[in-house]
Parts: structure tokens; C-alpha cells; sequence
């Protein structure tokens, strides 16, 4: 197994993103896919694998039909949204629709843009796929998440004020039948998605293959899930310690005697907004934390089942620790350089994540040749782009 | 003598290669013995970035690579094209230096004139009835989920509706064909009553029944429905809309591709943009009530006074809680270094510097000047 190589430096890329952004400036957005194509071919062709670098091919003309028709669409979208509570459900609809179709293009085209030691991929995966997994199961999840809540309130506002013991339990378990059934959605979700995408990609004549199951995805997200609640419940414990600290052990015992409002009114009375800050501090490394926790499970699992052309292995040695950290650092990064800090934050990301990718060189890849594949266009892609669509293909 | 690799046409394999102009032509000697040779002009040289790897691709479709990018340069320079303008841009400092004043600068004048004026220029040019489509479905949006009906009795709503048309609405003189409609609400949150006044781009100016109790004469109603009408004459809620979509379409394509802790960062960005937008449309708003109350003769200290009910109120109901933002946005004189970030973030402007520009425009009230139209 060998890990993959990131060769860019943050001083490098910073000169080529500030030229990038002056240019777009200048020339009022339209040199925008020429700038992305810039930046693409410098992270695609500083990764490296025993020598041999990847190659981003798309070239600004390209991309820049699509990328007019994405700008359009996104305007349209956001004026649409922001007319009327029916027009913002009409694009939530709408884009729906569309998005399966982007993703699809957008795999497409992306991957036939990318080559490795000269040989390019492919992405195979079929529309009805996209459809089923962009949108029919994301669909079903949200129904879930939204329609199961919903149907409690509808009926509790039937029910007479006070609950009796009986209402109550069948609450109860309706709420803990729904929980399980949105982890059992979500991790199919996520199994299915996995799938179809990995299976779809091809380099050169070589199929990638992967075999997964839901239960693995439950487990992983079952632990996320409980460290959530730890890390929740050490930030509760703190804040009231915090509290005691700020405004002595009486104070704490009225805070429970008294409604929420009251207690907003006692926090600022006894001026620790500060506090109230760290707080909101502690929730967002909560956040990076647990995201990094799945992100990294996730990773190690489908890297280790995944398999090209049935000889070649991969496996991720990313862990927990080193991306929390990563996205730690990188957010204070951009923060405290008022965004100046972007190329450098993004040059430690893609070292970290190339250093812990994995692949099996032991067969070679000498005998891997391009085949040819029907031309896309860019539309997609671009849309994607747009919309800020995580089809996850990075690496 | 350029050293590199060769690739056979969407191959993966790749053989040691050496690459030898001699005048206008190329030699591409393969490991093996293989030589490939042909125009200078017939082979086509990928853009130089940073010190990535070039490819130089031939007219059979096969592929000569290497790193020795400055020899590349040397050898395309005396040739033909160049290493090309945009890697010229980033390899000098003196350039790097410049594109990053010019960016910065142009940012920041971007977001601080360029967007607004814009947006200023695109709200005025659009036909009246865009402001009527975007207004459409809110008013019965917010009687359903947010109003009540109004506990006045219909002859105090009356008599404030009947001064409303026949002494405020004709001060508008320039904008005839706008439809103003008073509409009395009550609005309850979380057991308090709420004093607010807002407006519609169509021209329906909503005020609840707790502000009209809170006012103590009519001048003080007449301020605050002058502040709203003036939102409706400068298209405030169009201009609005416009900036976030120019904002939003800006960070998208700055931020391209990045990851979500780099688009948290952008986000809180564009929140603190579009507040500062937000505020001075409040301003804007508030100076066109006080030029109206000179024009009709009432004493824009009347808007003071209302603002500093209105926040004594809030003040009393909430506990002593000092960053409350409705239309009347208590605000302390001391604040925490949080307090302060959270004013930027803050829709409205602090109710102690929209009191003193009232007082500013009562002085000249009281002086019968004309100093206030520096103002």
C-alpha cells in the first residue's frame, strides 16, 4: 500500500487564487471557468502516486455555456425564493426535480475530464439511479423527518390539555419508532449513494467495485450519535458550572424555579455573554468533531471495501483527530486572515487527505488503457457548481 | 536537453524520454530506442501552473511530460507563444502584490457602493408592479401565522387611517400612482405585545395595536408612518432581495469549491454584509421621514421620543435585556466586546443614533433653517 502525495505549496496556489479572483473581478465574473479550470489542474496535477500525477482536462470554453445557463438558473431560483412562501416551495420542488440529472452530468463529465498516468476515468452509473438516489430517497428521509413530528402535533392539538399516562406512552413510541426508522433511512441512504457512485466509475477499461451494507453505516452512525449526546452533556454540565462560577450556588437554584425567558434575563443581568460565547464555541468544535468522527469512519470503511478491477486495494488512514483538528484549524485560518487564508487552508486539507489515501501499486498500472466514452457537455457540472452540490468524488 | 516521460496515446505506461529542439523541430527520443520527431508547431503545451508537470501533447496523441518547466518556457519563448500571461501574473511578486491590493480594494468598494447602487439602480428600473408580485402572498402569510386582529375600536382606526390619507399620503407628491393602505394588527410573542410598524413594497403599512397605544399624539404616529412610507418610495424590499442574490451569486463564485468550514466563515460574511445594507436602508428611511415632518411641519423630535417609548418598553417587558431588535432596537450606551459583534450583525441601527439624527433635524426644526438640508 502506498499513500498518495500532495507536491502544491500554500504560497504557490495563494498567487495563482489571487489572480484568479483579481481576474474575475476585473472581468465582472466571466472569467470565472477558466479560473476554476486553473485551479482544478493545480490540485489534480500536484497529487501523485509513485510518480505518476492526475490531470484535470476541461477547458474554460468548455465549461463557460454551462456556466451562463447555472448563473441564470441561479438567479431565477433565488428571486423565486424570496418572492412568496408558494415560490420557495415551487424551487425546493423544482430543483428536486433537476438535481439528480446535475449530479448525473456532473459525474459524468468530471470524471471523463480526469485522468490518471495519462489514462482517464469514466462514470457508467445510469439516470434512473440518479433519480433513485438523489431524489426518491432523499425524499422518503425528509418525509420522515418532517412528516413524523408534524403528525404528533397535529394530534396532540385533538387531544384535551392535560395527557394521561396512556397518550404519553404512545408518544413515546411512536418518537423512538421514528428515530430508529430515520437512522435505518439515513444509512441506507448513505449505503445506497456510496454505491451507486463507486460502482459507476471506471479508470480506463478497470471497474471499481465496492460491496457494502446498511448495518455497518447504522453502527457508524449509532456512535456518532452517542458521542453527540456525551459531548452535549459535557457541554451542559460546563455551562451550568460556568453559571455557578459567574453568579453563586443560589442564583443556580433560581434559575430553576423560573421560565426560559427569566433565565436569558439573569445570564445577561449577570454580564457573561462571554461566556454565552464560548459556548457557541464549544458547539461548533462539537460539530466539527462529530462531523469528522463520521466522515472518517465512513471513509475507512468503503476505502477498505472498495477494489479496481478486482486486484487493486485502497484503505484510508484518516483519523478521527487529524481531521477534526484540520477543520479547526482551517476555519480559525480563514476566519482570523478574513478569508486570505483560503489556498493555505485548503493546501493542509488536501495534504492531510492524500496522505492518509491508500492504494495497492503491487500489480502495477501499466496495463490500464482509455476507453472511449459519448461527449458531455459541461451543463451539469456547472449547475452542480452552482448549487453547491456534494456529489463527494474527492478523494 | 529536456528530461521527462513519454506516454503511447491513453496509455498508462510510461517509458523514460528525452525531448532536443533543433530549429523549428523536435526530437523525442524514447527509452528503447523509439524516436518520434516532427514541427515544433504541431505539438500542443499545456499552460504553465505553478511547477506542475507540463504535458506536451503530439499529433499522434501521444504524450511527452515533464517538470523542467523553465527549460519548456525557454525553449517555447524562443519558438513561439511564451509560458503565457496568467502564469507571468502569479510567478511576480510586485503582480501578486498589486492583484491583492486591487482585489481587496475592489471588494471592499464593491460591497460598500457597488452592490447597493446597483441594487438601488436595478430596484428604480423595474416596473411597479415587481414591487406588488413580491409583496403578493405576505400579508395573508402573516395574518396566518403571525397577526391578530386589531382590538382598536374601529373609530380610532378610522380616524388614523382617515389623517393618514389626507395629510401624509399627499406629502409624497413624486410617487401619485402608489397605493398606500393602513392595515391595524395585533401581534403577541411570547406573551408580550409587541410594538412594531413594518411596510409592504405594495404599499400596505402594517402598525399593531401596542405602538399606537405606546404613542402619545399624533405626530408620533405621523413619524413612524412617514419611516415606513419612506421604505416604500426607495423600493427598500426589492433592493433588499437584489443585494442577497448579487451577495450570494459573489460568494459562490469566490468560495467555489471549498469545504464547509471555509463556507462558515463566508456565510457569517454575507450576514454581516447584508445587516450593514439592512441598517442603512433604515437610515435612508429614517431621513426621509424627517425631510417629510419639516415639509408638513411637525417636529421630528416626535420620532425620538416614540423610538425611546418604544425601547423603554421593551426594556421593561424583557428584564433588563439589552440587545432586543425590533423596529425599536434598545441599545445600551456600555457593551461587551460580544454586544458590539452582535450590533453588526443586527438588523437596525442602535435607537441611540437614530435618536440623535432626530434631534439633529429638530434643531433645525425649532431654528427654521434650511442648515438641514445637509443633513
Amino acid at each position: 500500500m502506498k499513500p498518495l502525495d500532495f507536491g502544491g505549496s500554500g504560497f504557490e496556489y495563494f498567487k495563482i487564487w489571487i489572480v484568479n479572483i483579481l481576474l474575475i473581478l476585473i472581468t465582472l465574473g466571466v472569467y470565472y471557468p477558466w479560473a476554476k479550470v486553473r485551479n482544478q489542474r493545480y490540485f489534480y496535477a500536484n497529487t501523485t502516486l509513485e510518480g505518476r500525477n492526475f490531470e484535470y482536462h476541461a477547458t474554460g470554453k468548455q465549461l463557460l455555456m454551462g456556466y451562463i445557463i447555472a448563473m441564470v438558473f441561479l438567479m431565477v431560483v433565488s428571486i423565486v425564493q424570496n418572492v412568496s412562501p408558494i415560490g420557495a416551495l415551487g424551487a425546493f420542488l423544482g430543483l428536486s426535480i433537476i438535481i439528480p440529472w446535475v449530479v448525473w452530468r456532473s459525474l459524468a463529465f468530471s470524471m471523463r475530464m480526469s485522468s490518471f498516468s495519462n489514462v482517464r476515468f469514466r462514470f457508467v452509473g445510469d439516470l434512473k439511479g440518479a433519480y433513485i438516489n438523489f431524489m426518491l430517497l432523499p425524499g422518503l428521509l425528509l418525509l420522515c423527518i418532517y412528516g413524523g413530528p408534524s403528525l404528533v402535533l397535529l394530534w396532540l392539538i385533538t387531544l384535551p390539555t392535560s395527557i394521561g399516562m396512556e397518550e404519553g406512552l404512545l408518544i413515546a413510541t411512536f418518537a423512538f419508532v421514528l428515530i430508529v426508522l430515520m437512522v435505518y433511512l439515513f444509512a441506507f441512504l448513505k449505503n445506497k449513494n456510496t454505491h451507486y457512485m463507486v460502482n459507476g466509475y471506471r479508470f480506463g477499461q478497470g471497474q471499481f467495485s465496492t460491496l457494502l451494507e446498511t448495518q455497518k453505516f447504522v453502527k457508524i452512525l449509532l456512535k456518532t450519535l452517542g458521542l453527540a449526546v456525551l459531548i452535549l452533556m459535557s457541554i451542559a454540565i460546563l455551562t451550568v458550572f460556568m453559571m455557578v462560577l459567574a453568579g453563586g450556588f443560589p442564583s443556580l437554584l433560581n434559575i430553576f424555579s423560573q421560565d426560559a425567558s427569566d433565565i436569558l434575563a439573569w445570564l445577561l443581568r449577570h454580564n457573561i455573554e462571554g461566556a454565552l460565547g464560548l459556548v457557541y464555541i464549544a458547539f461548533l468544535m462539537a460539530t466539527f468533531i462529530l462531523v469528522a468522527y463520521f466522515q472518517s469512519q465512513v471513509r475507512q470503511y468503503v476505502f477498505a471495501n472498495t477494489v479496481l478491477n478486482g486486484k487493486v486495494n485502497f484503505s484510508s488512514s484518516l483519523t478521527t483527530i487529524s481531521l477534526a483538528w484540520l477543520m479547526m484549524s482551517n476555519f480559525l485560518l480563514v476566519l482570523v486572515t478574513l478569508g486570505l487564508g483560503t489556498p493555505w487552508a485548503k493546501v493542509r486539507r488536501a495534504k492531510l487527505i492524500l496522505k492518509n489515501t491508500l492504494v495497492d501499486v503491487e500489480h502495477g498500472i501499466d496495463g490500464f488503457i482509455t476507453q472511449q466514452q459519448d461527449k458531455q457537455s459541461a451543463l451539469g457540472e456547472q449547475i452542480g457548481d452552482a448549487f453547491d452540490v456534494d456529489i463527494g468524488i474527492g478523494v | 536537453m529536456i528530461q521527462g516521460v513519454w506516454f503511447s496515446q491513453g496509455r498508462a505506461q510510461k517509458y523514460d524520454a528525452t525531448l532536443q529542439v533543433r530549429a523549428q523541430s523536435y526530437v523525442i527520443s524514447v527509452e528503447g530506442g523509439e524516436l518520434l520527431q516532427g514541427d515544433l508547431n504541431q505539438l500542443t503545451v499545456s499552460d504553465r501552473i505553478g511547477n506542475v508537470e507540463r504535458k506536451l501533447t503530439l499529433s499522434d496523441g501521444s504524450v511527452f511530460a515533464s517538470r523542467e518547466n523553465d527549460a519548456i518556457d525557454d525553449l517555447l519563448q524562443a519558438n513561439r507563444n511564451g509560458p503565457g500571461l496568467i502564469h507571468f501574473l502569479e510567478s511576480r511578486v510586485a503582480w501578486i502584490l498589486l492583484a491583492l491590493v486591487i482585489t481587496i480594494g475592489s471588494a471592499i468598494a464593491g460591497f460598500r457602493w457597488g452592490v447597493p447602487l446597483a441594487s438601488e439602480f436595478i430596484a428604480h428600473a423595474l416596473p411597479h408592479k415587481t414591487n406588488a408580485l413580491i409583496a403578493n402572498e405576505t400579508l395573508s402569510f402573516l395574518d396566518e401565522f403571525t397577526f391578530k386582529p386589531s382590538q382598536l375600536s374601529a373609530a380610532k382606526q378610522n380616524r388614523i387611517r382617515d389623517h393618514f390619507r389626507e395629510r401624509l399620503v399627499p406629502l409624497d407628491e413624486k410617487n401619485q400612482h402608489l397605493k398606500y393602505t393602513l392595515h391595524f394588527r395585533a401581534w403577541d410573542y411570547a406573551g408580550n405585545s409587541i410594538p412594531n410598524a413594518l411596510a409592504l413594497p405594495s404599499g400596505d403599512i402594517i402598525v399593531t395595536d401596542q405602538f399606537i397605544n405606546l404613542s402619545q399624539n399624533q405626530a408620533q404616529i405621523d413619524s413612524v408612518l412617514l419611516h415606513e412610507m419612506g421604505h416604500v418610495v426607495h423600493r427598500h424590499s426589492l433592493q433588499k432581495l437584489i443585494e442577497t442574490t448579487l451577495i450570494g451569486a459573489t460568494m459562490v463564485m469566490i468560495s467555489g469549491d471549498s469545504n464547509s468550514a471555509v463556507d462558515m466563515g463566508v456565510g457569517l460574511g454575507s450576514i454581516m454584509v447584508t445587516s450593514h445594507y439592512s441598517r442603512n436602508h433604515e437610515y435612508e428611511a429614517d431621513a426621509y421621514a424627517f425631510k417629510k415632518m419639516l415639509q408638513a411641519g411637525i417636529d421630528p423630535q416626535a420620532f425620538a421620543k416614540v423610538m425611546q417609548r418604544m425601547q423603554h418598553f421593551m426594556n421593561s417587558k424583557q428584564h433588563g435585556r439589552k440587545n432586543n431588535r425590533t423596529a425599536a432596537s434598545p441599545a445600551s450606551t456600555e457593551k461587551p466586546p460580544l454586544g458590539k459583534i452582535i450590533d453588526y450583525l443586527s438588523s437596525h441601527p442602535s435607537t441611540e443614533k437614530r435618536v440623535q439624527q432626530a434631534q439633529a433635524y429638530s434643531q433645525c426644526f425649532k431654528q427654521k433653517s434650511a442648515a438641514c438640508d445637509r443633513l
